[in-house]
């Protein structure tokens, strides 16, 4: 495989993997009611 | 009728006997405390209960100069090591037993047999210390131990049957297995296995409930009148904490001190075949015990995190008092166990010729978990001379004190986890060489899954740890937890379907490993003790001048919180102690394999 290749697989698995853990700690944060108590 | 008919009919109505006389045991504890619960009130009326009791220091005997508390500490101390210690051997023996029998590989059934041979004469020892705890509370704290088995009649009482039962399983567990084998007997021993641990786990939370009752009382009003419900005050807030906590650190230690062991068999062996032995079998101890000191650290923050729910002045104490520095005490006994845990790992690689492939990256992750660890024993404020408050500008270090406080831990303990497991795909790689089309495809995947992980790892402990509210900072540590876990879960999934049908390199050279690799076996156990007796002394020690807290006072002449350097002290004899005993378990268990032959002296 090209190094072209292979940068790619791998910018495109990061970005789906970077935006998995962000929608997972929104979710976390928001299971916590944090945004209930600080939006007031 | 058959011998051997006759044989397996025995063994089915003794161990129906054994189960249904365990089944009446627990219904009967379980029944007793719901009736509790469902009658407190009505107990209560028809029962009269008085108030803790208010102690001077005239209710407290001396005895021959004895120093009760230090007596009651290290004999408490000396019975929670050897407990831990039995709890966790059968839960393991259980898993590798079970493991023989799936792959009909003897070689864990043999070892499974050694780690619980080992295990019977701890056992008894266990039974000798708890005696000795049991009877210097009651010669030393007379009434502190009468309020207490006032509340807990109940579960003392069952407590004292299941220790019997625990007895009888383990016996026939031990004694039974070269009895029960093959077959039908093999399904039943690994039954009994099973039993044992249910057994021995039921105990471990009935006493937890004695311990957290004295920190989180529960079940009685603010002058200490029980409301005789026993099921109340067992399940008291810290309960369930500590349970867990205690459950995975047996496990954890278990696997230590069994890993010396092989470790102490190890550098004696002469053979070498004997060396491949327990080199095989230090490194399953080592693997138990890596399990499950990575989810440690989750158990432990959790406990903490509800002892500030429970009590905002208790959880101060812990970590922003008095006892703050024996965390940083703490810290560098964590970062030695996941050093130590990886280093062992690494010489581990020297067993496979494939291992040079991934030698190189060795340097890079030693270099991460250097730096993890400096991050986490970093302290928050320094204890300091006036000269040098003055020349610093306060107690805090401009650069260094950001690291001082938790989400700079949190990240830095999920990075070391993360690298240690990194560790473990490298040992488990070194032997292996995949055969699938898409391997490296999987690589890239694997790179990308860790990459995005621990920038997910540094985002929440940077921006939500210095940037946001505190409880952001708090509440940011369960998604650091979840990530890590994901990139382990997911890791091993990749890992999985890349190395299904994989090649060896060649045979593994159980044996092939620098003896120096044994001491880091020893650094586990011994690091493991003192981390376990330091810890246990701020949980117990934040109860402060209480017994019982808020509800029964101290107020013997050693009411007070001493010294750290004080403490240590006596943790450290008694980890001494503890780890003198541990060698004559050894020493018994290794004589009695041995045979001696003198010729002449009996009759031909």
């Amino acid at each position: 495989m090209s190094l072209k290749g292979k940068l790619s697989i791998f910018a495109v698995a990061l970005a789906i993997c970077c935006g998995g853990f962000l929608l997972l700690d929104i979710a976390l944060m928001n299971m916590q009611g944090l945004s209930l108590i600080f939006e007031k | 009728m058959g011998s051997g008919a006759l044989k397996t009919r025995s063994i089915r109505l003794f161990l129906g006997f054994l189960v249904v006389l365990l089944a009446i045991l627990v219904t009967g504890a379980a029944d007793q405390f719901s009736v509790h619960a469902q009658t407190g009130d009505a107990f209560a009326e028809t029962t009269t209960y008085g108030p803790a009791p208010k102690l001077t220091a005239a209710d407290y005997p001396s005895f021959a100069g004895v120093n009760a508390r230090i007596a009651v500490w290290i004999f408490a101390q000396l019975h929670l090591w050897f407990a831990a210690f039995v709890l966790s051997v059968p839960i393991f023996v259980f898993i590798i037993e079970a493991i023989g029998m799936r792959t009909r590989d003897k070689r864990f059934d043999d070892m499974a047999y050694e780690f619980i041979k080992i295990s019977i004469t701890a056992y008894s020892l266990t039974a000798i210390l708890g005696g000795l705890l049991l009877f210097s509370l009651i010669i030393f704290y007379p009434h502190l131990f009468t309020y207490l088995s006032t509340i807990f009649s109940g579960s003392m009482f069952y407590y004292a049957l299941l220790f019997f039962a625990e007895s009888a399983v383990l016996y026939l567990y031990y004694y039974g297995w070269h009895w029960l084998q093959g077959g039908l007997r093999k399904w039943v021993h690994l039954t009994l296995g099973l039993l044992l641990n249910a057994v021995g786990t039921t105990l471990m939370f009935l006493a937890n409930s004695w311990l957290t009752f004295m920190m989180s009382p529960a079940g009685v009003n603010a002058a200490g009148v029980f409301s005789g419900d026993e099921w109340a005050a067992i399940h008291n807030f810290l309960w369930n904490p500590i349970n867990i906590h205690r459950f995975v650190a047996n496990i954890a230690y278990g696997g230590s001190i069994v890993g010396a062991y092989a470790a102490f068999k190890f550098l004696t062996a002469t053979s070498a075949r004997e060396k491949a032995h327990y080199d095989w079998m230090g490194y399953n101890a080592n693997f138990i015990a890596i399990c499950a000191l990575l989810p440690l650290p989750f158990a432990g923050y959790y406990l903490a995190a509800e002892i500030y729910a429970y009590s905002q002045q208790m959880g101060i104490t812990l970590m922003g008092g008095i006892f703050a520095w024996l965390f940083i005490i703490q810290a560098v006994l964590i970062g030695t166990l996941f050093l130590s845990a990886n280093y062992y790992l690494w010489c581990g690689m020297g067993r496979s010729e494939g291992a040079k492939r991934y030698t190189k990256y060795i340097k890079y992750i030693a270099v991460v978990l250097v730096a993890a660890f400096l991050v986490w024993f970093t302290p928050h404020t320094l204890v300091l001379t006036n000269a040098e408050l003055k020349s610093l500008g306060g107690p805090h270090h401009s650069i260094l004190g950001p690291l001082g406080i938790m989400p700079a831990k949190n990240t830095a303990v999920n990075v070391m986890i993360i690298f240690t497991f990194l560790s473990f795909l490298y040992y488990r790689r070194s032997n292996k060489i995949a055969t699938v089309s898409w391997a490296q495809t999987g690589n890239i995947l694997q790179v990308a899954l860790f990459t995005a992980g621990i920038a997910n790892i540094l985002f929440l402990g940077i921006y939500h740890g210095y940037y946001t509210n505190t409880v952001y900072k708090v509440a940011a540590s369960i998604p650091q937890v979840v990530t890590t876990f994901m990139v382990i879960t997911g890791s091993l999934l990749i890992e999985s379907f890349i190395y299904r049908g994989s090649r060896d390199v060649g045979p593994l050279k159980w044996g092939h490993i620098p003896e120096r690799a044994q001491y880091a076996l020893f650094l586990l156990a011994v690091a493991f003790t003192w981390l376990m007796g330091l810890m246990g002394y701020i949980r117990s020690g934040i109860r402060q001048h209480w017994h019982v807290v808020d509800i029964m006072r101290d107020a013997s002449p050693d009411a007070f919180t001493p010294t750290l350097g004080y403490a240590a002290n006596v943790v450290s004899i008694a980890a001494i102690i503890f780890l003198a005993m541990v060698i004559f378990v050894f020493w018994i268990a290794q004589i009695g394999s041995t045979r001696t032959l003198p010729a002449g002296y009996w009759k031909e």
